[in-house]
């Protein structure tokens, strides 16, 4: 028992150690962090007071003067409050980086082995648009949080070559990767047209994979009539999430021609693509398709019979007659659903 | 009376051999607990390290203004709340979201709730086609605001929050919902640090966030502008339990096995796995837990997605209570919802189809969430026996005890330094001593209290009680001066 009691008393000192370290820890960085946020919030001043400089005149030099006497960090912040408050000054970024030496060392990061590295070095070159020498190779990189910096680098850089690689992103195993692809594609707006008509028209629903249905998704969110022969390829498609959302971009880009192809959808096997369909002929006003959304009143599908419902109150009067007449429908559900959206005051519509 | 003295003698035999039990079972125990505790810190600290990584760069702050972000449905049930009401609304309306929508649910109000929100929001009703998926009590009206947009307001028949949260599921239209109480003071940028996960890995049903105590902050139009830890005793303690709960324990799990708990007072889900399983459950007072356990269960039960993570950043505050009394009831409500949920998911204990959940963390929830306070108390006993019956050895339960409690501290300490080099928001040097205060003084008195309400939860849960009991607030506008 006295060796046990040696070896607790043993321990418990152990654990008053190991409490000291801990405080002194904690109250050594407490103490550093408070001068650091100091030091922070003075050169954060004194960048913005730069900023307002460079805004109101042309010659940055007095700023990379100044700059160039900073710490790193400080640098890094600044660059990064000049990209946030001047939008589009991309090349003065990149000019004053590159004075800077801060494009130098987010090379040498970006070819480092570590990933870290890589991501610490994308993430610096994404303060001046990115570092177009390398952005094939990082657009590869293992590590997914680097291939999904590097997409959103695309804003500033629009190679076509860049663009095909954002759309096999759309298909890239990382939801983050996914979501930086897509959403750096729609911000390059009406640029990614030509790029993505050639994709959705010679890209297989194999080789598309995840890829097709994001893709129609930025399709529908551009609406060129350009993209309107890929989306009738699309709605034949045998995907049937990739049916739905082409009838979503048919019914964006609008048209007779379109207005027809949605009709044609109304008679798919599939309830959401049906759905989508009725939503675009609502939305497209197109009264020649009444009777077929009347007739979907009676879908066995929640989401038809709700989209059928909505598109006629669309569609006005002839709508409103169909859905007055569908109030005495034998079948329940139709009659509801009729009920529901005649209930509806004038102005909101669900 | 020869054989009431033989009685007597093998009674008090039996009663010295209690003490020797009790050692050993609290032995094994104490070395189990901690040793779980230290694998948790340590998962703690590595999972934190990964996720300041992704939550850093561009991608992250682009989801502010992305079309592509998913929608959010916050849906924040309400009772009784006409003094709070309209502050809570409108923090809640000015977070940082590009997609949001944010649901009250008046869970039948018996005060003026309903009219201040009429009349601060400028409510109109509206007859939104929606299905009812899941049961709740009768719906009298559904509003839109003209002047915010993205409101809407349900006035339903007095059901509960669990009845409440399904009336808001029904209706909400985000891929994603956010499950919050109406007085959680949700940070600005909050959701979209909770979003970003969900972006990550299309298979995670439900995050959780960071609670955090606001009593002691200075909390301005809805919002906490100074963090600062309470002076009170009370609120202090539980300062510390919050930092240790969810720095180093929910974080922890993301490694080993997965989180069981999403606080009610702020969890985001997947809307359809919600709907799919069927909403809030009415008839448990552990309704947060129960479905998590439920989500996570159907997914391994259908070959589905069942992940549910903790995500360190984003902040939500909550007033704790501040009297003894509000103190145990809360204590003893979560401890008999905690005797619920394992009773119901009792089959998922240590049945390796429901694989890490059911291996792991199925189990460490029965044996040491659920169990402590019984075998504390079973420890506690076995002392006061040794001590009647001279049979204990005072110098070893002395040292024993310190040993225990000292690695209490240690385990304490690293939540408080997670919190530190981390997010570092209790920033002055009070504060810190005020940390250091509450984790040294809550190991006397205050855990043995905890044990007590604890066990008065597991004693009326055997007996099968289910109310709630009610939660009285001081208020955060008198906290934060």
């Amino acid at each position: 028992m006295l060796d046990l009691i040696a070896l607790l008393r043993d321990v418990l000192a152990g654990e008053g150690g190991a409490l000291l370290v801990m405080v002194g820890a904690g109250a050594i960085h407490g103490a550093w962090q408070g001068l650091a946020d100091r030091r922070r919030r003075a050169y954060d001043a004194k960048a913005q007071h730069l900023i307002v400089g460079l805004a109101t005149s042309s010659d940055p030099a007095d700023a990379k003067v100044e700059l160039g006497s900073w710490p790193l960090g400080a640098q890094v912040r600044a660059l990064d409050l000049l990209g946030r408050s001047l939008t589009g000054e991309v090349s003065l970024a990149k000019d004053i980086a590159r004075h800077l030496g801060l494009e130098q060392r987010a090379l040498r990061l970006c070819s480092g082995r570590s990933w870290r590295a890589r991501l610490k070095g994308v993430r610096l070159a994404s303060l001046w648009g990115g570092l177009p020498e390398l952005q094939g190779k990082l657009l590869g990189d293992r590590q997914a949080l680097v291939r999904a910096e590097v997409a959103a680098w695309a804003s500033a850089e629009l190679d076509p070559a860049f663009l095909r690689r954002l759309f096999q992103m759309l298909a890239d195993r990382d939801g983050h990767s996914r979501f930086a692809a897509q959403d750096a594609l729609l911000s390059a707006g009406r640029a990614i047209v030509e790029p993505l008509v050639e994709y959705l028209s010679t890209v297989s629903g194999e080789a598309g994979g995840e890829a097709i249905v994001p893709c129609l998704e930025i399709a529908a969110a551009v609406a060129d009539p350009r993209l309107l022969p890929p989306a009738f390829r699309w709605c034949g498609e045998a995907i049937v999430e990739a049916r739905a959302a082409a009838a979503h971009l048919v019914g964006t880009i609008g048209g007779e021609e379109a207005a027809r192809k949605l009709q044609d959808l109304l008679a798919d096997p599939d309830g959401s693509v049906v759905a989508r369909a009725a939503e675009a002929l609502g939305r497209l006003r197109f009264w020649p398709a009444a009777g077929q959304l009347a007739s979907l009143l009676r879908s066995r599908h929640w989401e038809v019979r709700r989209a059928a419902a909505l598109a006629l109150r669309q569609l006005g009067s002839p709508g409103q007659v169909l859905l007055r007449q569908a109030l005495r429908d034998a079948d329940t559900f139709a009659a509801d659903m009729a009920r529901q959206v005649l209930d509806l005051p004038p102005v909101v519509a669900g | 009376m020869a054989a009431a003295g033989r009685l007597l003698e093998a009674t008090i035999g039996a009663a010295g051999k209690i003490p020797a039990l009790s050692s050993a079972l609290v032995l094994v125990y104490f070395l189990a607990i901690n040793a779980f505790y230290l694998i948790l810190l340590v998962m703690a600290a590595l999972e934190m390290a990964a996720q300041r990584m992704r939550a850093e760069g561009r991608v992250g702050r682009r989801l502010l203004s992305s079309p592509i972000a998913p929608s959010i449905s916050l849906i924040a049930p309400a009772y009784n709340e006409e003094v709070t009401v309209e502050e809570s609304l409108r923090s809640l309306l000015a977070l940082n979201y590009p997609n949001l929508e944010v649901i009250l649910v008046n869970d039948g109000s018996r005060d003026r709730t309903m009219e201040v929100l009429t009349g601060r929001f400028d409510l109109v009703p509206i007859h939104p086609i929606f299905r009812r998926v899941v049961e709740s009590k009768p719906v009298r009206g559904i509003y839109r605001s003209k002047t915010f947009a993205p409101l809407v307001v349900v006035d339903k028949e007095n059901g509960g929050k669990a009845d409440a949260l399904n009336a808001g599921l029904n209706l909400a239209s985000g891929q994603l919902v956010c499950a919050i109480d109406a007085d959680t003071l949700i940070e600005l940028d909050s959701l979209l640090r909770m979003a970003r996960p969900f972006i990550e890995s299309p298979d995670l049903l439900a995050a959780g966030g960071t609670i955090r105590v606001a009593n002691g902050c200075v909390v301005r139009h809805g919002r906490v502008v100074e963090a600062h830890v309470s002076s009170r005793p009370l609120a202090g303690f539980q300062t510390i339990e919050y930092l240790r709960a969810f720095l180093f324990g929910r974080l922890g799990w993301n490694r080993l096995g997965g989180n069981l708990v999403i606080s009610g007072a702020f969890g985001l889900f997947r809307r359809d796995a919600v709907l799919a399983c069927g909403g809030y459950q009415h008839d448990t007072v552990g309704e947060d837990m129960e479905l998590v356990l439920r989500l996570r269960a159907r997914g391994y039960e259908n070959g589905g997605p069942s992940r549910v993570d903790f995500v360190p950043d984003p902040v939500a505050w909550t007033e704790v209570p501040e009297t003894m009394r509000v103190l145990g009831r809360q204590r003893d409500r979560w401890h008999r919802g905690l005797a619920d949920v394992m009773w119901r998911y009792r089959r998922a204990c240590f049945n390796p189809r429901y694989r890490a959940m059911g291996l792991v963390s199925v189990p460490y929830f029965l044996l040491f969430e659920l169990s402590a306070p019984a075998i504390e108390a079973f420890g506690l006993v076995g002392l006061a026996i040794g001590i009647a019956t001279r049979s204990i050895d005072w110098a070893f339960a002395t040292l024993f005890f310190a040993l225990a409690y000292g690695l209490g501290m240690i385990l304490t300490m690293g939540a408080v330094l997670l919190e530190e080099f981390a997010f570092h928001r209790y920033s002055t040097w009070r504060d810190r001593a005020l940390l250091l205060l509450w984790a040294t003084l809550e190991n006397f008195g205050y855990r043995q209290l905890t044990v007590w309400w604890r066990l008065l939860g597991l004693w009326k849960f055997l007996r099968g009680r289910r109310d709630w009991g009610a939660m009285e607030r001081r208020g955060l506008a008198r906290s934060a001066n």
